[in-house]
């Protein structure tokens, strides 16, 4: 039956969304957020340094 | 007498030195002592003033013997004037009082400062060397950087202005 064909790459589909999600999840959720506070702090620290010498 | 027997057990010199009492706090005790021993003084030089008058003596040397018999009446009659302490033993107490409250509390707010110079110690005792620190200490020690990153996080900020210029990336593109 052809007219069932789009339907064989229905778990591709979901698995490409699932782990879609779930990566934007992560990068946004553990990953850029502590980049984030690395550079918060690298700049942070490098102002203390700057302002001790 | 007890408080006699307090006075000669004070060691003021000890008190002035290793107390650690303000200024303002060591010229009164200074001033205290002071007056106390005045009147240490004053009342020991009074107690040896003889307290009798030689009647006999004058009248044996004095021919007017009715001004030596008006003076005996008005010696006989005389009554020292009684003063009435309690109001300033009141005072006394009241100050007592109001300088124990102080010292005590003084002695908390010491207590307070020892504690925190102790975490203080400890905190130093049992720092790391700046390389081994990790971003969760330094955060940790300044909280108001976790508060930025997460008001950054809500703006939809991901990068620190400026951070790019001064310390470079590793894109290769």
């Amino acid at each position: 039956m052809p007219q069932l064909i789009p339907f064989f790459f229905l778990n591709q589909i979901v698995i490409t969304f699932v782990i879609l999600f779930s990566v934007i999840y992560i990068l946004s959720k553990y990953v850029l957020p502590s980049s984030l506070l690395t550079q918060v702090l690298r700049t942070y620290i490098t102002k203390l340094s700057k302002k001790n010498v | 007498m007890a408080s006699k027997a307090a006075s000669v057990a004070v060691d003021f010199s000890r008190i002035y030195t290793s107390l650690g009492l303000g200024k303002e706090t060591i010229a009164s005790l200074q001033a205290f002592r002071k007056r106390h021993n005045e009147a240490q003084r004053l009342a020991h030089q009074y107690n040896n003033q003889p307290t009798t008058v030689d009647f006999a003596h004058y009248r044996s040397i004095l021919k007017n013997q009715a001004i030596i018999d008006e003076a005996e009446k008005v010696l006989k009659e005389f009554k020292p004037v009684t003063y009435d302490v309690n109001a300033h033993v009141k005072a006394i107490e009241t100050f007592e009082a109001k300088a124990v409250a102080k010292a005590k509390e003084t002695e908390e707010k010491i207590d307070v400062e020892l504690k925190e110079l102790q975490a203080t110690l400890a905190n130093i005792e049992q720092s790391r060397p700046f390389e081994q620190l990790t971003l969760d200490d330094v955060a940790k020690a300044h909280p108001r950087i976790i508060e930025t990153v997460e008001t950054m996080l809500k703006k939809g900020k991901w990068t620190v202005p400026g951070y790019k210029e001064k310390f470079g990336d590793l894109n290769v593109m």
